[in-house]
């Protein structure tokens, strides 16, 4: 366990994770990120800032430390280890259990580096420091978490239809739902980030001192300043036995997902692998049978190659084809159902309300944009191929976008036919941005998770809720009135560029 | 036709080298690269398939230096990494199809090389079967199809023979016979046998750098009246081992049969015999790595 860790932990993506953490605990140093209490302004005493800095850690870490900590299976099963640790007596319960703390073990030290730089925070504000009541919120608020994290993580590796980008889009939605599900149902047991529990202590604090509080507590950036801000001291959680015990809830729900995980976990092998067998029996009896003879001169013809300097239809229709491979009939029913439903119906419904849903199908398609060179291992091949920049990755793209075409024409066509020209160009901005996105995140992250976490995020905040300025698909006027698809045209172009530095620096710099 | 290889040099970090001023002149025909596993083997096979960059040295494909200009040599070039991937959805067909697409081969020329290759690596009856349900052997030919799909001037193959059965072995060994005579070759491993029975030269390298590059010939006679055959008890093998370079050993009923390199007799009754290419190899890495043997 101790050589998983330390691999983890010397990944990119974990350092990224650490830094961008960090960079949130500067956002609540700068005062960017604040709860809004009424006209109650909280004294940034130890307490405080422990509280702040940890609620930070919770929702940034509880989303992106999922996708951070989901592969401690894959790894195995990609390298062959699983298979060795499948011929061992290892029960699967504990092999379950050692992937839990190992996972728990990795965002235990992100949260751990927070709490360190909470202290730091605290000290160079030249503030108190009260360390017990600094770390609390940490043990109390963020360890349990990031256990039910770990526990999750586990839980979608074991199952096959969540092991993939159809888990990575789903646990986005469950995140969400883990979120708002406390603050409706007030249900310690549903409280698994502990964002409820915090926030009624933190209530019940403010009561006794202010007995006019309304009860508004909001935590994000920004905001209006209240008109008369009055200082609240908090002193740190008062912890009961009933609060207290309710921590215990992820914890418990953490390692009943990994045992459920144990019970569901295939153990390295699958039917596939079975009927794999058989072939292979099938096939090895009829090479058994070819007479071994010296092969004929004939068979390869010498020919001088002539080749096509740059990128061809043919290449392009080859990526296609490598993009859409291994998608179920299924896949292409519903991908024509969300189309034809772009088509039917009130126009402006149809790209408000359907064309968001039409447009997040082919997420799993374009996740796969330049990652699949490290994923299947084909790099090396690929890339000591002519021009390997010039050829294969405008190919890349463009099936990409041909994929986004292709699920927008519907809301194209209509938008032409109804000659609303800036609507139109709106909605192609947004078919050019995804797949450069896809591509660039693709080349430099060289794993899917990246796009599958950015894009769903990006997509709910912007097309769903139909957020002006991040409308990238441009799901309604207000989108194109506030310029949104200029800024995501640039930022294509950007990304585009950035694809192909990403590809120049894996080709040239080994 | 040449690739000069000039004192190319890969440094990882300050003590640590992947090769170290290694140089070598290579002609059509087959050159069997020999090295223990972490000699540089695959180091070098990186830099002359264009993925890695030497960090001191030069490689000359005819007339033209790869680092500054890696797409002509590209154009010409087949390479079976030894580490490769396939798209497990793909058939072979359709792999065969996208590697030939992006080595900018047109789909006629693609489509009868294809066809060809299949036979050639004797996978023409699984032409429409999912790579992810093919074998480590078979994977393996695939790999080998793909390298020669441009109908390559310089062909790199590093340890092709890895998860071949023994028949598919002896088959790709012919093929490597066949396509040796106007391209050059570099056939990478440390199984001696794949190289004894193709190679026209060989080069052996040992930490990062070039021992001897001669003909198979040249190397057997360096080794003549150096190899020698001596039964003896089973208990004093550990003593004979420490004194000689032992290159094999076969239990017999009076004691064990040692195949051991030797200037001189080693003891009373031992009896000479032929030397192998196996004895050579085994002398060039040991002495190579100081390991003291006479």
């Amino acid at each position: 366990m101790k050589a998983d860790i330390r691999e983890r932990t010397r990944s990119y993506s974990f350092l990224v994770t650490i830094a961008a953490t960090l960079y949130l605990g500067y956002l609540v140093k700068d005062g960017t990120i604040s709860v809004r209490m009424g006209n109650c302004q909280p004294v940034a005493n130890s307490a405080w800032t422990g509280f702040m800095v940890a609620v930070c850690t919770v929702t940034f870490v509880g989303l992106v430390g999922f996708y951070i900590v989901k592969n401690a299976i894959e790894r195995d099963r990609n390298t062959g280890v699983g298979q060795i640790l499948a011929g061992t007596p290892m029960s699967t319960a504990l092999y379950m259990i050692g992937k839990l703390l190992s996972n728990f073990a990795v965002l235990s030290i992100v949260t751990g580096i927070m709490a360190v730089a909470a202290v730091l925070l605290q000290l160079f504000r030249g503030r108190d420091l009260d360390i017990p009541a600094l770390v609390l919120p940490f043990v109390t608020i963020a360890l349990p978490a990031m256990f039910f994290i770990s526990g999750t993580a586990v839980f979608f590796e074991s199952v096959k239809f969540l092991r993939g980008g159809f888990g990575n889009i789903l646990f986005f939605f469950a995140y969400t739902a883990l979120i708002v599900v406390p603050m409706e149902t007030h249900l310690p047991a549903t409280d698994v980030f502990g964002l409820h529990v915090a926030m009624q202590n933190i209530q019940a604090d403010v009561r006794t001192t202010m007995p006019a509080y309304d009860g508004e507590f909001s935590i994000g950036g920004g905001g209006k300043v209240a008109a008369n801000p009055q200082p609240f001291v908090w002193r740190g959680f008062t912890w009961t036995k009933e609060t207290l015990g309710s921590r215990a809830f992820p914890i418990g729900y953490g390692l009943a997902l990994a045992l459920i995980a144990a019970l569901l976990f295939d153990r390295f092998s699958s039917k596939g692998a079975a009927a794999h067998q058989g072939r292979l029996k099938k096939l090895l009896g009829r090479i058994g049978g070819t007479p071994l003879q010296r092969l004929p001169e004939w068979i390869l013809f010498p020919f001088e190659a002539l080749l096509r300097p740059f990128v061809s239809g043919r290449m392009l229709v080859a990526e296609l084809r490598l993009m859409v491979q291994g998608l179920g009939w299924w896949w292409y029913i519903v991908g024509l159902g969300l189309w034809i439903a772009s088509v039917s119906g009130d126009p402006v419904t149809a790209r408000a309300d359907i064309y968001p849903f039409v447009m997040i199908w082919p997420a799993l398609l374009w996740s796969g944009m330049g990652t699949r060179e490290k994923r299947f291992r084909t790099g090396s091949i690929l890339f000591s191929a002519p021009r390997p920049l010039g050829r294969q990755i405008p190919a890349t793209w463009g099936a990409g976008f041909a994929v986004a075409l292709f699920f927008a024409s519907g809301i194209l066509l209509r938008l032409a036919i109804s000659g609303d020209t800036a609507g139109f160009l709106g909605v192609a901005a947004g078919a050019f941005f995804i797949p450069s996105l896809a591509l660039a995140l693709g080349v430099w992250s060289g794993t899917s998770k990246t796009f599958e976490a950015i894009y769903v995020a990006f997509w709910y905040i912007g097309p769903l809720h139909h957020i002006p300025a991040i409308d990238f698909l441009a799901t309604t006027d207000a989108a194109v009135s506030a310029g949104t698809p200029i800024a995501f045209t640039i930022a294509g172009i950007v990304l585009l560029l950035a694809a192909f530095g990403g590809r120049w620096r894996q080709v040239t710099a080994a | 036709m040449n690739l000069i290889i000039q004192d190319v040099s890969k440094r990882y970090s300050r003590d640590v080298w992947g090769l170290r001023e290694f140089s070598l002149t290579l002609s059509p025909g087959v050159t069997g690269l020999l090295g223990p596993n972490g000699a540089g083997k695959s180091t070098l096979m990186r830099i002359l398939a264009t993925i890695s960059k030497p960090t001191g040295g030069n490689v000359i494909w005819n007339g033209d230096d790869i680092v500054r200009s890696p797409d002509g040599l590209r154009r010409v070039l087949g390479y079976l990494p030894q580490d490769f991937g396939i798209y497990p959805n793909l058939t072979p067909v359709e792999f065969l199809n996208y590697i030939a697409a992006a080595k900018g081969l047109d789909s006629r020329t693609a489509r009868t090389r294809i066809d060809e290759l299949l036979l050639t690596v004797n996978l023409d009856g699984e032409r429409n079967q999912r790579l992810g349900g093919f074998s480590g052997g078979m994977r393996q030919r695939v790999g080998i199809a793909q390298a020669l799909l441009n109908d390559p001037q310089l062909l790199i193959v590093d340890e092709p023979t890895a998860g071949l059965d023994p028949e598919e072995r002896v088959r790709f060994r012919n093929l490597l016979s066949d396509l040796s005579g106007e391209r050059i070759v570099i056939l990478s491993t440390h199984i001696v046998s794949d190289v004894e029975a193709v190679a026209t030269n060989i080069a052996v390298i040992v930490k990062g750098q070039l021992v001897v590059h001669a003909g198979p010939e040249e190397l057997l006679a360096t080794m003549r009246g150096r190899v020698w055959e001596w039964v003896v008890p089973s208990s004093e093998l550990v003593a004979v081992r420490s004194r000689f370079l032992v290159s094999g050993t076969l239990r017999r009923t009076e004691g064990v049969l040692c195949r051991l390199i030797s200037p001189g007799i080693p003891a009373p009754g031992a009896r000479q015999v032929d030397p192998s290419l196996e004895d050579a190899y085994l002398h060039l890495v040991s002495g190579a790595r100081g390991e003291g043997h006479p």
